[in-house]
């Protein structure tokens, strides 16, 4: 269905309006009509009647006023769409002008003024962009002038619009940007020499991981060898475990036979304490026959005396004590006889008090040597038993060092799987430091390929 | 017909033989007496079976009583002296007791009787008793002491020797 425009609406809307009291009229009439055929009051007829025709009068006079009525107003909306249309088909000269003294007059002629306003606005628009166009132009110009010679010396022109704000940025950007080369010059040649000296330390690196290779793989071989000696060790200690404990036995019998031997010299102490007791007896015995060989002996001494007197005494009496001399002879014989008898036994006795007083030097000589062998036999029990329980304490420790070594083994085992791995990530160590190498020494190219592409620019101060 | 046998003594260490027949009687150890005021050579008295007998010392000096080592002479009286061997000559009681070094050695009846040789004259010019030597003697064969020369004595002239007369 077409848009219909707001004067066919209006036209339309004062036609119903108009059309109401004729709808009211012919109602009217005809209930008349159907009071009429049923016999009804006539007075209630005759006002029927005049209101019909007073409706119908209505009706026609409605009507052509608002006929009327519409088009005073829709005309001048008709010549202000007109006026419209030409403005938008790029008339600008184009106008209401509607006279009168109207609503519709007034707003036609302030729709005119508006319009005159509005198209000086336009055109004054117009001269603006043509003026910031040219600004636009000459920026690009300048901006290409600097793209296309890489000078950043050259100025932007600044005018007093708009872009003249933009011009400064610009020109702003340029020296910020030509400070910044200046920067990234300088930066990039210290990053050529670093990187450069980026890729002796590589090699430096390559170098160092080559030979933290060689030592990892001969830290893992060594490993390896000192895990095999850990198992040795641990074998070993085992044995000694073994070993310890064989020892921990005899040991113990060692203590039990000290400790017969102590008891045996303890009795053999005792009994030669006891031979040593006789044989004091047997010097003293000894000694009493001495006294009594003195006595024999001065016996003898003076019967030797009796008979030299006699013997002297026949002597003085000559002849006559010849016989007696001879018994006086006998007698010096005898008492001789009896002296060396008692000599004899008297050296038997020196003799034998000599070998008893040697006899008993020795035993206690020998005594002595039993209490300090007794003493050493003790301190050898002592020892023992030290040497047991020292053998106890080792037997213990034997079996914790067997028991650390096969720990030690399995650590070992695991710290040469460890060895394997670190080997393995040396290797990828080493592959990586010389993965890095070629990147660096690509690096060193692009540095030196960022210096010359920054030497493209030419900044005021080389300029 | 043999002779009796002769004794022979250490006499101030001079080995002297007394003439066979000569009453002798040995006391061994015998405890001596001092005598006060008596000659040097009166070493004191001793008591044999009831008999005082004088005591001479042969090696005792004349002048001072005392000579080589003897502890006898002028010691207080009263005080015994240390025992010595005592060799009595003559017969109770008419003895005297000489101080003597060991028993009495029985002599061999055959020794050799020899003149006093005049190197020994010098020798023994010092001994109290010189004038009693009368003779000497060569070593016994078979008795006494081998090698030594024993001096026969005059008893009388030995107990007058040595009492100074």
């Amino acid at each position: 269905m077409a848009e219909r425009s707001f004067a066919q609406r209006l036209r339309t809307g004062i036609a119903v309006l108009a059309a109401a009291p004729l709808a009211v009229a012919l109602a009217a009439g005809a209930a008349w009509l159907l009071a009429r055929n049923a016999g009804g009051d006539s007075a209630f007829g005759a006002v029927g009647v005049a209101l019909l025709a007073g409706a119908a009068l209505l009706a026609v006079a409605g009507t052509l006023y608002g006929s009327r009525l519409a088009a005073s107003v829709s005309e001048p909306i008709a010549r202000i769409q007109s006026t419209l249309e030409a403005l938008s088909d790029g008339d600008l000269d184009a106008r209401v002008r509607w006279e009168g003294r109207d609503e519709f007059a007034g707003l036609a002629d302030a729709l005119d003024r508006l319009l005159d306003d509005r198209v000086a606005g336009l055109n004054r628009t117009i001269r603006d962009s043509e003026e910031l166009n040219t600004s636009v132009i000459e920026i690009m110009k300048a901006v290409g002038t600097i793209a296309t010679t890489k000078d950043l010396g050259v100025r932007v022109p600044v005018t007093e619009n708009v872009t003249g704000a933009i011009a400064d940025a610009l020109n702003l950007l340029t020296d910020e940007m030509a400070r910044v080369l200046e920067s990234v010059g300088h930066l990039a040649n210290d990053v050529a020499q670093a990187t450069f000296a980026l890729r002796g330390q590589s090699d430096l690196a390559i170098t160092a991981a080559a030979r933290e290779q060689r030592e990892v793989s001969m830290a893992a071989s060594e490993l390896s060898q000192a895990a095999q000696a850990l198992v040795a060790v641990a074998q070993r200690a085992h044995q000694v475990d073994q070993s310890a404990g064989r020892a921990l036995v005899e040991t113990g019998e060692a203590v039990r036979v000290v400790g017969a031997t102590i008891e045996g010299i303890v009795q053999s102490r005792e009994l030669i304490r006891q031979t040593e007791k006789r044989i004091k007896r047997l010097g003293e015995r000894t000694q009493e026959i001495g006294q009594v060989v003195g006595i024999l002996q001065a016996i003898s001494e003076r019967t030797g005396i009796l008979a030299l007197n006699a013997s002297m005494k026949a002597a003085a009496a000559g002849e006559a004590g010849r016989s007696f001399a001879v018994v006086a002879d006998e007698v010096k014989r005898l008492s001789e006889s009896a002296r060396e008898s008692t000599a004899r036994i008297a050296r038997l006795v020196n003799a034998i008090q000599t070998e008893a007083h040697e006899t008993v030097r020795a035993m206690n000589d020998a005594i002595g040597q039993v209490v300090a062998i007794t003493r050493m036999a003790d301190d050898a029990g002592q020892a023992m038993r030290r040497t047991q329980a020292e053998t106890g304490s080792l037997v213990d420790d034997v079996r914790q060092i067997a028991a650390t070594s096969e720990e030690q083994a399995r650590i070992s085992s695991g710290l040469q799987t460890r060895a394997d791995v670190i080997r393995e990530a040396s290797a990828e160590t080493a592959r990586q430091l010389r993965a890095q190498s070629i990147e660096t020494r690509r690096l060193v190219e692009y540095a030196r390929s960022l210096v010359e592409e920054v030497k493209v620019f030419r900044t005021p101060s080389r300029s | 017909m043999t002779q009796p046998p002769s004794f022979g003594v250490r006499l101030a260490g001079i080995p002297v033989r007394l003439p066979a027949g000569t009453a002798l009687e040995f006391v061994p150890q015998a405890s001596l007496h001092p005598l006060p005021l008596a000659p040097a050579r009166v070493a004191g008295l001793m008591q044999l079976r009831g008999q005082p007998i004088v005591v001479l010392d042969a090696s005792a000096s004349r002048d001072t009583g005392s000579d080589t080592g003897s502890d006898t002479g002028s010691a207080a009286a009263g005080v015994a002296l240390a025992p010595h061997d005592v060799l009595v000559v003559g017969t109770l009681p008419h003895a005297a007791g000489l101080l003597v070094q060991g028993a009495p050695q029985r002599l061999a009846e055959d020794a050799a009787t020899l003149d006093l040789p005049l190197a020994r004259v010098d020798a023994l010019a010092d001994c109290p008793f010189f004038d009693a030597i009368v003779s000497h003697h060569g070593a016994p064969a078979g008795g006494g002491e081998e090698g030594a020369d024993w001096y026969d004595v005059d008893p009388s002239r030995l107990i007058a020797a040595l009492l100074g007369n």
